[in-house]
């Protein structure tokens, strides 16, 4: 390997003689922890299994649908959790039977903490009601009031939803 | 499907393809593949080590996270290449970086590093004095590239270095096939004429 070689080079060998030397040239590699660097800034997709359940999910509840079943679930948790209260509330004495046979006793003392403030707030609540269903402009600024909170919540989560989707890397180099 | 423990035999496709299903071995192999390449090419446009390592990160990082926006039907390695050409070039815009020294590789801190990363000699039976020459040779051929154009840079680097054929060059640099041989043609013309001067 002369410099001669690659100076005095003729029109036909060219390619092949300028590969001879360049492609002997040394590949360079970056340093250390390259591997983790970029891995740690590379966004993956879940699981498979998380994202089958994602999709059974996503045709069980159509994505066009979304908020109404958002606010259907999100209305029947409250009032499963109201109905439960109540009927908790009716049949305490039976609850707390059933309880202590259960338990043995355990956990008692709690229980009957934990059912009076439920009695007084249900009471509280019920007095309130009754007291703004009597007035009524208390009623409709209590309704509107309600109303407006709940408009912003679904605006604020749907936002927050918005923000979330669009975490992806754009590429703009396509092929 | 789970990917085999070993991915050294599996193609780019079905990497990509274990990838996009999100198997971490398969994304940190594709970095292993093209690691080095893709630095390489990188170093070589913009000599700037530190810079270097950003430019690749960056590139990684991009063309994994957008596996989905893959077609199979392509090279895996055309599409890395553009985008990491894409990233030496528009640095080279921003800073006009044109000419720097040549210090060896990019990770080379000692002396000892340096000179061994400078050239690798494809003949182990070539004596002292010959190697000596072919290291020589190996610099001044790299200052050489340093001093082209960068559109001609990264066609002799893509030819001549990671021997890539003059289509898939035109396809990586989304240039028509016929620019990419008179690159390559004028590139080889401007070497020889850098080196005779650097030989006076």
């Amino acid at each position: 390997m002369k410099n001669n070689d690659v100076i005095q080079l003729k029109p036909a060998e060219e390619d092949r003689v300028a590969h001879r030397y360049l492609s002997t040239l040394p590949s360079f590699a970056p340093s250390a922890g390259f591997e983790d660097r970029v891995m740690s800034q590379v966004w993956r997709p879940a699981p498979a299994w998380l994202r089958c359940t994602q999709g059974a999910v996503t045709g069980l509840f159509p994505r066009k649908h979304a908020w109404t079943w958002a606010g259907g679930l999100a209305a029947a948790s409250v009032c499963s959790l109201a109905i439960i209260t109540a009927l908790v509330v009716a049949y305490s004495v039976q609850v707390e039977t059933a309880w202590s046979a259960f338990t043995g006793g355990f956990g008692l003392p709690a229980w009957r903490t934990a059912l009076s403030l439920t009695i007084g707030l249900v009471s509280s609540v019920v007095a309130y009601g009754r007291l703004i269903a009597l007035n009524t402009t208390m009623l409709i600024s209590v309704g509107l009031g309600t109303a407006l909170v709940m408009v912003v919540s679904l605006l604020g989560l749907h936002r927050t939803m918005q923000q979330h989707g669009s975490g992806r890397v754009a590429l703009h180099a396509g092929h | 499907m789970k990917p085999p423990r070993d991915l050294s035999d599996a193609s780019d496709q079905e990497i990509v393809a274990w990838a996009r299903t999100g198997f971490e071995r398969a994304y940190r192999e594709l970095v292993r593949r093209y690691e080095r390449p893709v630095f390489s090419l990188i170093y070589r446009m913009v000599r700037d080590r530190e810079r270097c390592e950003d430019l690749a990160q960056e590139t990684f990082v991009k063309v994994l996270n957008a596996l989905d926006s893959y077609r199979p039907e392509f090279k895996f390695s055309s599409w890395i290449f553009k985008i990491a050409n894409n990233a030496a070039i528009d640095h080279l815009r921003r800073k006009e970086l044109d000419t720097l020294s040549l210090d060896g590789a990019p990770d080379a801190t000692d002396p000892e590093r340096r000179e061994g990363t400078t050239l690798q000699l494809a003949d182990p039976t070539e004596n002292a004095l010959e190697e000596l020459e072919a290291r020589e040779l190996g610099g001044q051929i790299e200052r050489a590239i340093a001093q082209l154009r960068p559109e001609y840079r990264s066609c002799i680097v893509l030819r001549h270095v990671e021997g890539y054929p003059y289509e898939e060059i035109a396809e990586i640099l989304e240039l028509p096939l016929g620019t990419v041989k008179t690159y390559i043609h004028r590139a080889r013309v401007e070497l020889r004429a850098i080196l005779e001067a650097a030989r006076e």
